[in-house]
């Protein structure tokens, strides 16, 4: 309990400062504004924290309207600070949300959102100025992403905190376009507590629908501990990738790198190979699948897969397991006659081949 | 429960649910967690944001604005909650919940203190709000009281009173007011290309129409007794009408002619939007009047359509708006304070005209004036009007 309170109070002090320094730096963006902002500092009440508070702070429910007030004030000051580093981002035809993280503007959001690396974006900020941007890498399994603004500045920003700690009944506030980007509407704020959380999702009862994705979700001091992902059937089912997975990977990320298996997919080549044999030769190819739209015929010898070298048609197969479906990749084959050649093959779902 | 029992639950659960959805259209959606059936029934209601303990929190908070609240029902079933502004008896509600053909069941008026009341009649009726006033016959009840000045804000935390001395639901006021564009309204049904009479050749699933009970081969004759000749026709007339709207359909049904009522529902246009209105529907119930406001503010409360109508306070128990509509898994709508005190306003000039027996034009004369011409004594009387702008 003492060590409970210790933390909590530390970090308390510590989201202060970072406020006030926040403060300033959007004094700096809202050029228009600048005036009204620093008297918005100033005004800024001070918390009245009540005893109760730093359980409150750790996932406990408040007891009675003090407390309330208390959270109310919290989630208040968390919100100007979250809204201002809160983004919409149009990728291609799709509209979503995301959240910077640095000062010259790495936004975490989706990876369902990105797509793929390398595209441009539209970065809509908080203010309604538009800026550019480019997606970055992604984890496919757990629906992590990242992007860059391109148009140099410095933006608005929030801490990212690793989530191992994170305890159930913990508050959290929410911010995304739900429902897609509308000129001069800002980020809809929905609160709620953890529910569930684990290495790969966190859940909550902070409600969340489509433009959602990518946003962030705000532990009640204004830390970054998820990002928004997808839904369920139920009011309570709301899942966030956790934090911890951008900060491990963030090198990954930025170096747009794909990795992960697209969950419930079944990535899918088209051939059969004697298992017990030396060399992966090909005995049978499935018609129309991508490997015999790739032009690979039987007695092909496998040599390389994306550059693996392949010793066995399990090691194919564990290969082909590590991408998704619609990835492209170059296979190296040798043919009956001795020319080694180069194909690319671009996988399928073996699921939506067995409903067709 | 250890925690990781738990995790490794939804770790595996969360296999499915990437696939279906990936590289979506506009908005960029969250995908749909189809198995979270076996993970989430682990989780432990006690860390809710709604849980007993928190909803206790706020107990002091609605003390007050509950026994200015109401339930109204028909046949013991609650179709809307609303709160009283005049102390002889007059409740403001949302219209399109109470303003509807209820056939012979009356509609009452139940208080916190457990009186019951039966609602004599519509007052008035605000469409563009969608509110209405009822009349029950009483004397000093309490009133609620409206805030005046101090506004809520973005991060307010708000509560939604019931009879109860817990709140209906709790939530954050999560978006500024402002205009919500009215949708077109749908009838669902598909009709015959033969020239004649309306004959509907097939009925959308949980349209309307469908949940009315009209069916293929019906065809209808009139519409708030407007007599249909043609296919076009009917489509011209629902055009006039809005989503909430409630019909009296007149069809033949082999021979046989029938009156259905019928609440129309929303337009749903396209694949885009069709997907995000699957995803809104995920988690509840929505309200069938849920566009066309003038002015809303949106919090996170989760209401069912008929928890609609009543009022919502701020942490110092002050009203600061009424229900009007769930209008999404991430939205409900309200009326602020001082937008519903000029309606309430109108609607209580309009009612007291109403009592000296003066008409009260329709903004929209073509909009439905809801009566049935053969009351049995002692039967509600249904007279909506609606304010004059």
């Amino acid at each position: 309990m003492n060590y409970r309170n210790t933390t909590s109070l530390s970090f308390a002090s510590g989201s202060q400062v970072a406020t006030i320094r926040k403060f300033s730096l959007v004094c700096v963006l809202v050029l228009c504004l600048p005036i009204f902002a620093s008297a918005q500092d100033k005004a800024t009440p001070e918390i009245q924290r009540t005893a109760h508070f730093s359980e409150i702070l750790t996932g406990d429910a408040p007891h009675n309207v003090a407390d309330l007030r208390s959270m109310e004030s919290q989630i208040q000051q968390t919100t100007k600070k979250g809204m201002n580093a809160t983004v919409g981002v149009i990728v291609g035809p799709a509209q979503g949300s995301g959240v910077i993280v640095t000062e010259d503007g790495l936004i975490l959001t989706a990876g369902h959102v990105i797509g793929e690396p390398g595209r441009d974006v539209t970065v809509i900020l908080n203010d309604g100025r538009r800026v550019k941007g480019v997606t970055l890498g992604m984890d496919r399994s757990i629906d992590s992403g990242a992007i860059q603004i391109t148009t140099p500045g410095k933006y608005a920003h929030l801490n990212v905190r690793a989530t191992a700690n994170l305890r159930e009944g913990e508050w959290v506030l929410v911010m995304g376009h739900a429902g897609g980007i509308v000129k001069d509407r800002r980020p809809a704020l929905r609160i709620g507590r953890v529910l569930a959380s684990s290495q790969d999702v966190i859940a909550t009862d902070a409600t969340l629908v489509g433009g959602d994705s990518g946003g962030p979700l705000l532990d009640i001091q204004g830390n970054v501990i998820g990002i928004n992902s997808r839904i369920g059937n139920r009011i309570t089912a709301n899942l966030h990738v956790p934090a911890s997975q951008y900060l491990e990977n963030i090198d990954r990320l930025k170096k747009s790198e794909v990795w992960g298996r697209l969950g419930g997919t079944q990535p899918y080549l088209g051939v059969r190979c004697e298992p017990d044999r030396q060399d992966v030769v090909v005995t049978r190819v499935t018609p129309d699948s991508p490997a015999a739209l790739a032009g690979i015929q039987e007695g092909d010898q496998i040599l390389r897969f994306n550059s693996r070298a392949i010793s066995s048609f399990d090691d194919l197969k564990l290969m082909v397991n590590q991408y998704s479906p619609g990835d492209r990749v170059k296979v190296r084959i040798r043919r009956g006659s001795g020319d080694v050649i180069t194909l690319e093959v671009e996988l399928a779902d073996r699921r939506k081949l067995d409903t067709n | 429960m250890p925690r990781f029992r738990l995790n490794s639950l939804l770790s595996l659960a969360i296999v499915a649910p990437l696939a279906i959805a990936v590289f979506a259209p506009t908005p960029v959606s969250a995908q749909v967690f189809e198995s979270d059936g076996i993970a989430m029934r682990f989780m432990k209601r006690v860390h809710q944001r709604s849980s007993s303990e928190v909803l206790g929190a706020f107990h002091s908070v609605v003390q007050n604005v509950r026994s200015a609240t109401v339930e109204l029902k028909r046949d013991g079933k609650r179709v809307a909650m609303g709160g009283i502004v005049d102390s002889t008896g007059l409740i403001v509600t949302k219209g399109s919940l109470v303003n509807t053909f209820g056939g012979k069941t009356p509609l009452v008026a139940e208080l916190a203190n457990g009186d019951q009341y039966l609602v004599n009649e519509i007052a008035a009726v605000d469409k563009e709000n969608d509110l209405a006033l009822v009349r029950i016959e009483a004397r000093n009840l309490p009133v609620m009281e409206l805030a005046s000045g101090n506004k809520p804000g973005v991060g307010s935390l708000l509560a939604t009173a019931g009879l109860g001395e817990e709140p209906v639901a709790i939530g954050v006021y999560g978006l500024t007011p402002h205009a919500v564009e009215m949708k077109n309204a749908m009838l669902g049904v598909m009709l015959s290309r033969d020239p004649g009479p309306a004959r509907v050749d097939m009925v959308v699933e949980k349209s309307a129409a469908a949940t009315a009970g009209i069916l293929a081969q019906d065809v209808i004759l009139s519409i708030n007794d407007q007599l249909i000749d043609t296919g076009t026709h009917l489509i011209e007339l629902v055009r006039t009408y809005e989503p909430g709207d409630s019909l009296r359909v007149k069809l033949k049904r082999s021979e046989e002619e029938m009156n259905l009522n019928v609440i129309l529902g929303e337009w749903v246009a396209g694949p885009n939007q069709a997907r995000h209105e699957f995803q809104n529907h995920l988690g509840g119930e929505l309200s069938q009047r849920r566009s066309g406001f003038p002015s809303v503010f949106q919090h996170d409360s989760y209401l069912q359509p008929e928890q609609c109508g009543g009022p919502i306070v701020n942490l110092d128990g002050q009203v600061v708006g009424l229900n009007i509509a769930r209008a999404g898994r991430v939205a409900t709508f309200a009326i602020p304070a001082d937008d519903l005190s000029r309606s309430v306003t109108k609607m209580l000039s309009a009612a007291g005209a109403t009592s000296k027996g003066e008409y009260v034009q329709s903004r929209l004369s073509a909009k439905p004036v809801i009566s049935d011409e053969q009351l049995d004594p002692g039967e509600t009387r249904w007279i909506p009007r609606e304010t004059s702008n």
